[in-house]
């Protein structure tokens, strides 16, 4: 028998007093509002083009500069034999649905935090706590690591965005051991729209982030991360793992589960980290392979 | 997008048929589309992102939703509700052998209510023309027979 509820949609006014105490200014920046940023600063070079977003020109002029001499008929080649297989980098096998139940990954929030998009992936409700469908949770899992996987055969820049201060540095060093990048501190508004200022890039020109993988979609203050409208403006694809408090709308490819528990977050890095290595790995063999027969 | 060519109207339209409108419309060329691209329509997500806004809450700051998603229950909550109710749990010996372990597996350690309802299905398959009351009863008298220490009142009598 259905009866409606009435929810708190909280935070707005929270968020307003939250954004008020920013960081003072020091005194080495010029006079715009631009404290330091945790944006990686190589994640922020320089691009060869006048293109904000990497594109396949992009990465082949990236590809000349460091010598490794490809055409481009034979890069696109390259670039399109993924794509006919089904799992060209094996995804499938890294993850089960009892290795999703092992680590929590089942858990929602509670029955009044609920956002109404989420219904769809919930199994039901144990007293008022929200249960995640794992069966749905799986598919979601695969689809999101295999175009990880496939991003980052193509040399994509991926940043992992994450506010939650219990994993934060646990995803930072993952990270690094990709070889990618992570944002898990202050998030300066402006980061991707309004580059021009926040880091002062009249003189030079940025290259953005190709994936956005958020380990949480929410701020501490229980509203929206402001990463996840600026990348959908400015055309980067999402990966997010979604709880049952987020609106999951506006990421391309979310995951279904619980942001909050160390043993859910410890298995996504771990999956992530793997999925995007295979795919450097593919790419470095199939590479090495077009050389040896240029040569 | 990009300097000049892009739309960021993010709440209309997706990232994807952003770009294809683009592409189709010969804005944005087929050699600068975005690395995501491909990727894409080679395998696109489980179901297509539109964005659905949040309900604007009433002068409460309290939103209307109606609750569709199943309420989940066991056949056995009513054997681990009784156990509450007549406060089994809070005598002494059962809240000694209660004492958990919040870092062990709860598969190889099981709680006194686990064990509990564990004994009351047993029972229900054996027994099964006796009601819900008497299994109950019939559990109870099993695991005093192990502690017949709960017998004893205490009066010296």
């Amino acid at each position: 028998m259905t009866h409606c509820m009435k929810i708190w949609n909280g935070g707005k006014t929270a968020w307003n007093v939250y954004r008020s105490i920013q960081a003072p200014l020091t005194k080495t920046h010029n006079n715009f509002c631009t404290p330091t940023t945790n944006l990686h600063i190589s994640c922020l070079k320089p691009a060869q083009s006048h293109r904000k977003y990497s594109t396949a020109e992009n990465v082949a002029q990236d590809a000349k500069t460091q010598n490794r001499e490809i055409s481009a008929l034979e890069l696109e080649h390259l670039l399109e034999q993924p794509l006919k297989h089904e799992d060209f980098f094996g995804v499938k096998d890294l993850v089960t649905v009892e290795d999703l139940f092992k680590a929590r990954v089942h858990y929602g929030h509670k029955l009044g935090s609920r956002n109404e998009n989420m219904k769809e992936y919930l199994f039901g409700c144990r007293l008022d706590v929200d249960i995640f469908d794992l069966d749905k949770t799986i598919v979601h899992m695969h689809t999101a690591l295999n175009f990880l996987a496939h991003m980052a055969f193509r040399e994509a820049i991926i940043l992992f965005i994450t506010k939650n201060p219990i994993y934060a540095h646990k995803v930072e060093t993952m990270a690094k051991e990709c070889g990618q990048y992570a944002q898990t501190r202050f998030w300066h508004n402006g980061c991707f729209t309004n580059t021009e200022s926040v880091f002062n890039t009249f003189t030079w020109k940025l290259r953005l982030p190709d994936v956005c993988v958020f380990l949480s979609l929410d701020d501490r203050v229980n509203s929206q991360h402001e990463a996840i409208n600026e990348a959908a403006k400015m055309g980067i694809s999402t990966v997010g793992v979604v709880d049952s408090n987020v609106n999951p709308t506006l990421i391309t490819y979310p995951i279904p589960g619980n942001d909050d528990s160390i043993p859910s977050a410890e298995l996504y890095c771990r999956l992530f980290k793997t999925a995007i290595l295979r795919g450097k790995e593919k790419r470095a063999e199939m590479e090495a392979e077009l050389l040896k027969e240029n040569v | 997008m990009s300097k000049g060519i892009g739309v960021r109207l993010h709440r209309y339209a997706n990232i994807y048929l952003r770009t294809k409108s683009l592409l189709l419309s010969g804005m944005l060329k087929h050699e600068k589309r975005p690395l995501w691209y491909d990727v894409y329509e080679a395998f696109p997500p489980v179901k297509e992102p539109k964005y659905v806004p949040d309900p604007s809450p009433d002068n409460f700051g309290l939103n209307t939703f109606v609750d569709d998603v199943p309420k989940i229950f066991y056949h056995e909550d009513w054997v681990r509700a009784m156990l509450v109710k007549n406060r089994l749990e809070e005598s002494d010996y059962f809240r000694k052998n209660r004492l958990l372990s919040m870092l062990e597996d709860e598969t190889l350690v099981a709680s006194f209510s686990q064990k509990f309802v564990a004994q009351y299905r047993a029972f229900e398959q054996t027994f099964k023309s006796l009601s819900k009351e008497e299994l109950f009863q019939k559990t109870h008298d099993f695991f005093l027979q192990e502690v017949p220490e709960l017998n004893q009142t205490d009066d010296d009598s």
